[in-house]
């Protein structure tokens, strides 16, 4: 009988031990539940916190819709022209397109073969910023961007010099034709996120007189 | 009798002790003893992003990470969150289970709106990282690849560089403040502002773009070697010229980039089962789609041919423990390559077959 007393005092302790856990655990799910819920409520304090634009930001924003409303998201496009100059080539790259358009970047890629070496690129006005003039043994690239200098933005303008670019021969054949080739693909011209590239009417080759 | 009472108490009280103790033990040895070590099968990874992230409170940047083996792709992880240790520090949390703990690997990470760089080992990236040489082991790891710099401004599309098109789209958004994602929002601070211009402007004038991945026929590894494997083990596999080899060069797009056209010439080296074997490639010939020029290069080139010897060693020689001897193979490949403009026919595929007996040196 004493047994039975003492098997069924540590059932229960058992039981109530396993009540006792199941209790502690729900209760730290309530903690977690709840500083989850602090957590959010925080979040959503920080992101109406994060949501303010700074004045400068605002002003800059402004200025650019000015700026934008002058101009019709019209298309651009590239010509070339290529004079020769003793063992040189000097190609000029003009950005045109309707007297009202207007860019905010640009990227123009020429390919061509090893047989050729880019010796200078000079920059043109049709964009008031070229941060970017890269030559590989094959290939040129060059990035004109409006400018945000002083919160006056300043954007990229047909009928205006893009770039001046010389190249002269790797090779010593006199009688050989050199080409370099627009690359469609990493050629761009954008304005306000949007492509305002015409690529029909843009060079696909330069042949080099 | 007394005795056995006061046992079974005791018995009782030891139980509910170690019941109590279970209840106040921490979560993470509560895992320990209920999951076993499993659970603990982790990689934390420690990144350095450009930008100022200090006065940003919880920045919310997801990350892709590529595991890659000397072979190839061997798991990604997308979508992966960054956790802000200080300043631009990062760290993301990968389960590392189920990834074979005897293989070095090589990481690629690329977090939203970044562009994306290759680790081969803390100290070994980018340009640099040509065999993977990071080993997981069992548990918890730790990878700190804080000396490179992640740069940012490769937002939309995607594509591994920073082009006109990510920049007027930043100045696009410029001014907007959102709780949903915006592209332009380069430091995840919920607006678009000057600073995300700024970052991805630096980082187009560096002419920063995604790491190649150059082992293991991931760059896009197409027409690959047939390596012969022989019916007796005593045969060494040999890469073979057979079906449109090792050239190359690889279906890629139609794009208006045009083909490049590449004869090769040389010597497959390698070995299996304790013996050298030599595959010659004699004016071997073939065509790829390619975007410029600039990706039809003698030295392109070469490095398709290696990347499919390798695939065609992997699928065909793996049971013989047939390896590609790179350097002896390099030293002897020639390419001369030729790239024609304009739109390009994509060549099908061949497939991989063991069972073509090729010529041998």
């Amino acid at each position: 009988m004493k047994n039975l007393i003492i098997y069924a005092l540590s059932g229960i302790s058992v039981i109530a031990c396993i009540f006792w856990i199941n209790n502690s655990r729900n209760y730290q799910k309530k903690i977690a539940l709840l500083e989850e819920v602090n957590s959010t409520c925080q979040q959503k304090v920080n992101q109406q916190q994060k949501l303010s634009i700074s004045l400068n930001d605002f002003y800059l924003m402004a200025q650019k819709n000015k700026t934008l409303a002058k101009f019709n998201a019209s298309p651009l496009y590239f010509t070339a022209n290529a004079v020769k100059n003793n063992n040189q080539w000097k190609i000029s790259i003009y950005l045109q397109g309707d007297s009202l358009a207007a860019a905010d970047a640009a990227d123009l890629r020429l390919d061509f073969g090893n047989n050729l070496k880019v010796t200078e690129i000079k920059t043109g006005t049709s964009f008031p910023l070229y941060p970017r003039k890269v030559t590989g043994d094959d290939y040129l690239l060059i990035t004109g961007l409006a400018s945000l200098a002083n919160n006056n933005v300043v954007f990229g303008q047909p009928g205006k010099l893009f770039a001046d670019i010389t190249i002269e021969a790797s090779g010593t054949a006199t009688n050989q034709k050199y080409s370099l080739y627009l690359n469609k693909s990493d050629t761009k011209i954008y304005l306000n996120g949007e492509s305002v590239f015409d690529d029909k009417k843009t060079f696909s080759q330069i042949v080099l007189p | 009798m007394k005795s056995k009472k006061l046992f079974q108490i005791a018995v009782l009280i030891i139980i509910f002790l170690a019941i109590l103790a279970l209840t106040w033990a921490p979560e993470s040895l509560k895992k320990a003893i209920f999951q076993g070590r499993a659970y603990a099968n982790e990689l934390n990874i420690k990144i350095t992003l450009q930008g100022e992230y200090d006065k940003i409170a919880s920045p919310t940047i997801k990350t892709k990470v590529l595991f890659y083996k000397e072979s190839g792709l061997a798991k990604q992880f997308v979508d992966q969150p960054l956790t802000k240790v200080n300043k631009n520090i990062f760290t993301i949390n990968i389960d590392t289970t189920g990834l074979d703990l005897n293989t070095p690997y090589a990481l690629f990470i690329k977090p939203d709106r970044y562009v994306g760089r290759l680790f081969c080992a803390p100290t070994i990236y980018s340009a640099s990282c040509t065999s993977p040489q990071i080993t997981i082991s069992a548990g918890s790891n730790t990878l700190d690849l804080t000396n490179a710099v992640l740069y940012a401004g490769d937002i939309n599309p995607q594509d591994g560089k920073i082009t006109a098109e990510d920049i007027s789209k930043i100045l696009q958004q410029i001014g907007q403040a959102s709780t949903t994602y915006l592209s332009g929002d380069i430091n995840s601070d919920s607006k678009v502002e000057s600073v995300d211009y700024s970052l991805a402007l630096y980082s187009l004038s560096k002419n920063y773009v995604d790491d190649s991945v150059l082992f293991g026929g991931t760059s896009a590894p197409t027409n690959t070697p047939a390596p012969t494997t022989g019916d007796s083990p005593t045969n060494a596999p040999t890469p073979t010229t057979g079906n449109s080899p090792t050239t190359a060069p690889t279906p890629t797009t139609g794009s208006t980039g045009g083909t490049c056209k590449a004869t090769v010439n040389g010597k497959i080296y390698g070995s299996a089962m304790m013996q050298s074997f030599c595959s010659p490639l004699n004016n071997e010939t073939a065509e790829k789609c390619v975007d410029s020029a600039s990706q039809c290069t003698n030295t392109a080139c070469i490095d398709q041919v290696i990347v499919e010897a390798k695939a065609g060693i992997a699928k065909c020689g793996s049971a013989y423990g047939a390896t590609l001897d790179e350097a002896k193979s390099r030293a002897t490949l020639t390419c001369q390559t030729q790239f024609v403009p304009g739109s390009c026919v994509p060549t099908p595929t061949p497939t991989i077959s063991c069972d073509n007996n090729g010529p041998s040196c």
